[in-house]
């Protein structure tokens, strides 16, 4: 079993839509898959997938201060400690702004008055989905303003590699989250190979770098693929400038195809709405190519 | 301005659930736009993971500032290895090995000193680690204050924090009219504290599934957070389903203040880093943009 996982570092630069036309084509040869969606921020992957959702579990990766107005008597001692901000006297009590609080239970040990409690809270769910194809995907979301995103994408890998084993799944395909923060870190640590797309833009080659770095830091081998190759030719040859220079392949060119927003309306991978497009054809070399790298490793 | 002018720096968030939908494009357009306009400037980038304000405003960063958090150093000559501090840490940064002072795993410490508080003797000294930079740049009039986190590091929040910071100083030494913060794509706690106390937000967004399905997302957060928000449509003209966003914000009671086309002359200048504002302000964008801008002093009040 080998897990792949598409990276950018700039968001919108077609992490998701790739991702879900590389799913198809892996589903379409024949191979057992598992996706798995690790844009917990932003989880995209199954509008395009589709399917039933046949279990959803919440996932309590957060803690938070929560305050007895009994026992407290606003003495502020834990607003003054608290390194995220999140405390605040109100009306004479101390007050935890919830989506601040990181849960470190500094509060609890200032107060002189044990006011405080920290307790785990729901920061989101990981829910199963069958899709229309058949296979599994896993997606997790993380709940407005919540912090531990890193948390929740590890268990949706969890659950993907547990079904992977369980289904003897060939792929576990993750679509990863954009930049290069906690939530990306997860999203690599652990996986065989990672896709990085970029697009022709001087922002979109500057996050890539940044991105490159940390698969190279967890010792994950990568490729890249440009999407919107056409877009601009001059910074086209810079990002192939850039993977030569730094030794990473460019796995292939996806040309700007006015097709792959409609797909996305219509909810369906590019390759299976428009098999003959522009944007197909390249995609279906990006595939050819990566797997037979996927077949060396 | 000189009557109706506001003592304190109104300040405008630019948001919007999913990424690459063209928040950084709208934050220095209208940035850039508003200091033609006279206005005095700030342009806050909160995207710490991926800041791109500078690329598009082409101009170099300088006077690097460190963000720094509390690391906790074991006085091994104080410490007891009695284990409280490794119960305090509930990031599991610290980890107890008998009869030896704790090991610190620095990746996971999150600053927060709870270690430190816990131990009964002392023996928890500071320490730090660097885990971002902010910088300041000028570009076309206006101040730019960017915020990088550093590569591999997970504590993003403290750098946004970080940034916001060394803003409000500035704020409180330079009298801006108006500050525009930029912030990451996604609906979690970067966004919300990047959008912390903001007058108004602009949610930015495409007509896709994607760009459905994330609106609706960003704008539960600024609900959550009692802001006063409009939409901004980028490539209205992308695909022909612009209604799937006007039901999303039918279904909010917001509205779409400006629809924005795919536009050839847009894609250049953000190639070459010349906001199109500037570099054709004759263009159709460029008037969407200024009319955008007049939204924003109507709604902030400057």
């Amino acid at each position: 079993m080998k897990e792949i996982v598409i990276v950018s570092g700039k968001g919108g630069v077609g992490k998701t839509s790739l991702a879900a036309s590389l799913i198809f084509l892996l589903f379409r040869s024949g191979f057992k898959v598992v996706g798995a969606d690790a844009d917990v921020d932003a989880p995209n992957l199954a509008l395009i997938l589709r399917g039933e959702k046949i279990e959803s579990k919440p996932i309590r990766a957060s803690e938070k201060a929560f305050i007895n107005s009994d026992k407290c008597d606003g003495c502020g001692i834990c607003v003054e400690r608290c390194k995220f901000m999140a405390l605040n006297i109100e009306s004479g009590k101390a007050v935890v702004n919830r989506f601040l609080c990181e849960g470190c239970g500094v509060c609890k040990l200032v107060c002189p008055k044990n006011a405080v409690e920290i307790k785990d809270v729901e920061s989101g769910v990981v829910a199963t989905i069958r899709t229309r194809y058949g296979f599994p995907l896993i997606s997790g979301r993380l709940h407005i303003g919540e912090t531990g995103s890193g948390k929740i994408v590890n268990a949706v890998k969890a659950l993907a590699r547990k079904l992977a084993e369980e289904e003897k799944s060939d792929f576990i395909f993750v679509d990863g989250p954009p930049g290069v923060g906690c939530p990306v870190i997860s999203a690599i640590a652990g996986a065989n190979y990672a896709i990085a797309v970029a697009e022709p833009t001087p922002t979109a080659l500057y996050d890539l770098d940044r991105v490159l770095w940390i698969t190279k830091h967890f010792k994950c081998p990568s490729v890249i693929v440009i999407n919107k190759a056409d877009m601009d030719r001059e910074m086209r040859n810079k990002i192939i400038e850039y993977a030569e220079y730094n030794n990473v392949e460019v796995l292939g060119e996806i040309p700007l195809d006015m097709t792959v927003p409609y797909s996305v309306v219509n909810a369906m991978p590019i390759v299976e709405y428009a098999p003959e497009s522009e944007a197909s054809k390249s995609i279906k070399a990006v595939y050819a190519k990566l797997l037979k790298i996927l077949d060396s490793l | 301005m000189g009557l109706t002018r506001k003592e304190k720096t109104r300040l405008v968030g630019v948001t919007g659930g999913k990424g690459g939908t063209g928040k950084t494009t709208i934050a220095v357009n209208l940035a850039v736009q508003l200091a033609q306009m006279g206005f005095k400037v700030l342009l806050i980038d909160c995207d710490v993971d991926a800041p791109n304000t500078h690329i598009l405003m082409n101009c170099k960063l300088h006077t690097e500032e460190e963000v720094k958090i509390f690391l906790p150093k074991v006085d091994e000559n104080l410490c007891v290895h009695c284990g409280e501090c490794v119960k305090a840490c509930r990031a599991h940064a610290l980890m107890q090995v008998e009869d030896k002072p704790p090991i610190l795993f620095p990746d996971l410490c999150n600053g927060c000193e709870a270690c430190r508080i816990a131990c009964p003797q002392k023996a928890i000294l500071e320490d730090w680690k660097i885990v971002g930079w902010t910088y300041k740049a000028e570009a076309y009039n206006v101040d730019l204050i960017v915020g990088k986190l550093k590569l591999g590091e997970a504590e993003s929040s403290v750098v946004v924090r970080g940034v916001r910071k060394r803003a409000q100083k500035l704020i409180e030494k330079e009298n801006y009219d108006i500050a525009i913060i930029d912030t990451a794509p996604g609906a979690h706690c970067d966004v919300m504290r990047a959008l912390y106390g903001v007058d108004y937000a602009l949610a930015v967004t495409e007509p896709t599934l994607f760009g459905e399905y994330d609106l609706n997302l960003i704008l539960k957060l600024t609900k959550e957070m009692g802001l006063n928000v409009s939409v901004v449509l980028n490539r209205a003209n992308m695909t022909k389903e612009k209604k799937i966003i006007y039901d999303v914000c039918e279904n909010h009671g917001v509205k779409i203040v400006s629809e924005i086309p795919l536009d050839e002359t847009l894609l250049k200048c953000y190639v070459s880093g010349v906001p199109v504002v500037i570099q054709n302000p004759d263009s159709r964008v460029a008037r969407i943009f200024k009319s955008l801008a007049d939204f924003v002093i109507e709604v902030a009040g400057i």
